[in-house]
């Protein structure tokens, strides 16, 4: 006979909170990336800065990827928002062109960062 | 929060600060006279950038008064020199390895805020970025030590350089300070800056 098991969910105590970036990079020059090309300069210029185990204890996640307009949404646990800001500032250039990379927005939660 | 660069006002420039919510800015340039100065100021004016104009020094130049005066320290005899020196209100350390407790000690006593720029570090080679950043993390810490006066600037040579001071803000973190004191560096970085010059 199966028995379905009903997990025992987290309690709200223990369950990470995250929190939410909207980045911007701002090129001089004229940079033509797909999606995944975008999300693979931020994932290792992020993982080139913590480590594989930085990384993961930062809770870093890529949520939305936007090539056309060089945004994305970062997911990270509470509390590294600034690391995840700190890296992204040492963020000088992609693909040989010089970018500034910008936070344009931070929210705890994905409905604030639309909101904001 | 204010950011120090060593470019010209331009109108990319004022499209660009806006861009990135830049407001106020110490423009970082080695003036040779006063009226010099006042000029590059107005510039800025003109294309409605609030600046503060800083005199940049290298070796045994003069100093300006009524201006904030920044030292280019770029090894360790010069950066002793220019935290010795009467009316250096900013050293500028071009060179991480330049570190001397005694030093910082002194920067503190005689009022000397240090900044350390990040165009110095983007310009590395990733290999030499690691140690870099160890090493402002060591000078932070003689700074917190000493309660001397610390910043973390852009240091932009180009518009690409130029970067948002609330993401600067998160460095100080980085570098292991507390949000209050990197709140402290960063918002009141203007009366800081103004109160050395007085």
């Amino acid at each position: 006979m199966n028995v379905k098991l009903k997990r025992k969910p987290i309690p709200s105590s223990l369950r990470e909170k995250h929190r939410y970036l909207f980045i911007e990079l701002i090129p001089l020059k004229p940079l033509s990336l797909n999606d995944w090309e975008f999300k693979e300069v931020l994932s290792r210029h992020f993982t080139g800065f913590f480590g594989l185990k930085g990384i993961a204890f930062t809770g870093y996640q890529l949520i939305n990827v936007n090539a056309g307009n060089l945004t994305a949404v970062l997911k990270c646990f509470q509390g590294f928002e600034d690391e995840l800001k700190a890296a992204l500032v040492c963020l000088g250039e992609v693909k040989g062109v010089k970018v500034i990379p910008f936070t344009r927005k931070a929210s705890g939660t994905l409905k604030g960062l639309s909101k904001q | 929060m204010l950011d120090l660069f060593f470019l010209k006002a331009g109108n990319e420039l004022k499209s660009i600060s806006k861009k990135i919510n830049l407001k106020d800015l110490i423009a970082c340039q080695a003036f040779k006279t006063q009226s010099e100065a006042s000029k590059a100021i107005n510039e800025f004016k003109l294309q409605g950038i609030k600046a503060i104009p800083c005199n940049l020094i290298e070796g045994r130049q003069g100093l300006m008064k009524n201006l904030l005066n920044a030292f280019n320290a770029k090894n360790i005899s010069e950066a002793m020199q220019a935290v010795s020196r009467k009316g250096i209100n900013l050293l500028l350390l071009r060179d991480a390895k330049a570190i001397d407790a005694g030093m910082i000690a002194l920067a503190s006593r005689n009022n000397v805020a240090i900044g350390l720029l990040l165009a110095d570090f983007l310009k590395q080679p990733a290999s030499e970025q690691a140690l870099l950043l160890r090493q402002w993390a060591f000078i932070a810490r003689l700074c917190r030590k000493f309660q001397t006066n610390f910043f973390v600037f852009s240091g932009a040579v180009d518009l690409t350089g130029l970067r948002n001071p609330e993401d600067l803000k998160a460095l100080y973190s980085l570098l292991g300070f507390s949000k209050d004191q990197a709140n402290r560096f960063s918002n009141q970085a203007v009366e800081i800056l103004s109160q050395a010059i007085e």
